[in-house]
């Protein structure tokens, strides 16, 4: 047995190393340049050059950056709505296909399909439905003798509009793994909760939900992440009409984190600041993932 | 006697009223549904309007008059069958690749005892919490400094090793490829085989589907991606689909005949693939538990 093992310390050595380098080269390293560029004033064609200037960009970005303020408060505004509607509503959505006898097939090709289609291409189909002359939602909302709104135009609707999108192509995948967890509860603690008499709604809330405990949890915290670093939609959806591609409009009223590392490190090419802002991000989803490390044992039922 | 009587009225009754809830629930969820379909459908029938029909006002449902023009324009004046065919070597070569390299250390992972095995998974599993953001711009640097902007290789190549390339299918393979008794490896051991014939010809015809399910996730999730090559590509023929489309909105005037045209292009191969591969695809969301 022993030879089998010895002779086979090369074959994960040859498979690993190069994966390995090249993790380190496209992952690791970044991230090291990412936390180094933003402590000094980098200067990016000889980075030898460069002025280390310790926590300046940092305290730059959170005292006098107007830019960075908006895109702090509109990321956290970005996740709070989003997490608060795609969960619940993934939730009710499965409960209601977990009832019915048939037809679910159907149900779950239209709800799923928003979540596996292309971002870019949601985002931009929905700023032809919000366009304000003639998209169909002000079309509906004249015809139900509604006042007619800017949508995308405003900047204190624009940013709800994305997370709006975002939230329609999202609940997709909450539901589905909501559905599937609600499949495989055990029909023993439904059977239990009926025999003490228990109607449906009871049953749902007081058995079935806190036995998708798990689910919630995990789904709460993945959409927490993943609502964090959104980009796609709100690049595609507030394009300020520039050539180069310039997001965030109108004026800067929907700028979020992701963005503003693109806007600051690419367009203006500020990669000491564009990482800095970067860094922030890191150290927040670090924080965010001890959380879920220490209140959610890394262990799935489904 | 009495008591079977009342049983079977209650039960009728019963049976009553879940009808009931049955059809309202149905009523429900076909609202639900619409609201995700209207969309779709929306953009699909506007691809066939014409560029006056697109922007009258009150809008349209069904288009007056029938056209492929946009879809011409499209292809012919806006290159976009070559960002589709971008799109699919991209994420296609992307694919191949991270499905080569993570069943090949998945196996590594599964069946082999070799010093720091858990740390390395570790280190390999860490990266995907990184936000694509710290990366980005480092990346980018590097990418530059290797001539690879506008080549597809500045795609490939970081975007395979990232980690929702290969250490997320290293991940699903391991996982996989642990549920493979032993015994099989080992008996190909005894007969004199080498490792990699191993790899090849025990557990790769062993774990299609674990290998189907990575394959489709990588595509699917790579096909769909913006941002990174939105920073290495500048010339306009090498521009992937999402890139191609996301570049219709950076126009002073905005061209809405092309903007659904464009979305149906990405979207409706997605739609027929669902609906072919839809059981498939939904077991593998809630196995893993994982939008990529």
């Amino acid at each position: 047995m022993k030879t089998f093992y010895k002779r086979s310390y090369a074959f994960p050595f040859i498979v690993l190393t190069p994966l390995f380098l090249l993790y380190i080269l496209f992952v690791y390293y970044p991230l090291g340049y990412s936390i180094w560029a933003s402590l000094h004033l980098w200067v990016i064609e000889n980075p030898s050059e460069s002025t280390f200037v310790g926590l300046r960009h940092y305290f730059e970005l959170f005292t006098t950056d107007p830019r960075f303020a908006t895109a702090l408060r509109n990321t956290v505004i970005y996740v709070a709505v989003k997490t608060a509607f795609v969960v619940p509503a993934g939730l009710l959505v499965a409960a209601l296909l977990a009832y019915l006898r048939r037809g679910q097939r159907f149900y779950i090709f239209s709800i799923f399909l928003p979540a596996l289609c292309t971002p870019a291409a949601i985002g931009v189909l929905f700023t032809y439905l919000f366009q304000t002359r003639f998209g169909l939602f002000n079309y509906i909302l004249k015809n139900l003798l509604l006042p007619t709104q800017p949508f995308l135009s405003s900047p204190k609707q624009a940013l709800f509009c994305v997370i709006a999108v975002d939230v329609w192509a999202f609940i997709g995948l909450t539901t589905l793994i909501f559905y599937a967890g609600l499949l495989n509860i055990p029909e023993v603690f439904v059977e239990a909760a009926r025999v003490d008499g228990a109607g449906k709604v009871r049953t749902f809330f007081g058995v079935k939900v806190p036995l998708l405990g798990h689910s919630i949890l995990f789904l709460t915290v993945y959409t927490i992440v993943n609502a964090f670093q959104a980009f796609d939609f709100i690049f595609v959806m507030t394009s300020t009409g520039s050539t180069g591609g310039s997001a965030g409009g109108p004026g800067i009223s929907s700028y979020v984190m992701s963005l503003l590392v693109y806007n600051e490190g690419m367009l203006r090419g500020q990669v000491d600041r564009g990482t800095a802002v970067a860094t922030v991000m890191l150290i927040i989803v670090f924080v965010l993932t001890i959380v879920q490390f220490k209140y959610l044992k890394p262990k799935w039922e489904y | 006697m009495i008591t079977n009587i009342s049983n079977s009225n209650r039960l009728s009754r019963n049976e009553k009223k879940e009808r009931a809830g049955q059809f309202i629930a149905h009523i429900a969820m076909l609202v639900i549904a619409l609201a995700f379909i209207v969309p779709f459908l929306w953009m699909l029938l506007s691809s066939f309007k014409t560029s006056m029909e697109i922007i009258k006002i009150p809008p349209t449902f069904i288009p007056k008059k029938f056209t492929f023009n946009n879809y011409k324009t499209i292809f012919e004046r806006l290159n976009f069958l070559r960002y589709f065919m971008n799109s699919i070597a991209v994420s296609g070569a992307i694919t191949v690749f991270s499905m080569f390299a993570s069943s090949i250390a998945g196996f590594v992972f599964a069946k082999f005892k070799f010093p720091a095995k858990e740390v390395l998974f570790i280190v390999f599993l860490t990266g995907l919490m990184i936000p694509f953001a710290v990366v980005v711009i480092p990346m980018y640097l590097l990418v530059a400094k290797f001539n690879w902007t506008d080549n597809y290789l500045g795609i490939i190549v970081p975007l395979t090793v990232s980690p929702f390339g290969i250490p997320f299918g290293t991940f699903l393979m391991r996982q996989f490829m642990e549920g493979i008794p032993m015994e099989m490896v080992e008996a190909a051991r005894i007969d004199g085989a080498s490792n990699f014939w191993i790899y090849f010809r025990v557990m790769l015809p062993l774990s299609t589907t674990g290998l189907g399910g990575v394959g489709i996730f990588t595509f699917l999730f790579m096909y769909n991606q913006l941002w990174w090559p939105l920073m290495v590509i500048s010339k306009q023929k090498m521009r992937t689909l999402p890139l191609g489309i996301a570049s219709l909105t950076f126009q002073q005037i905005i061209r809405y005949d092309m903007i659904v045209t464009g979305a149906s292009i990405a979207i409706v191969p997605m739609m027929i693939i669902f609906a072919f591969a839809q059981q498939r695809l939904v077991k593998g969301v809630t196995l893993t538990g994982l939008k990529m």
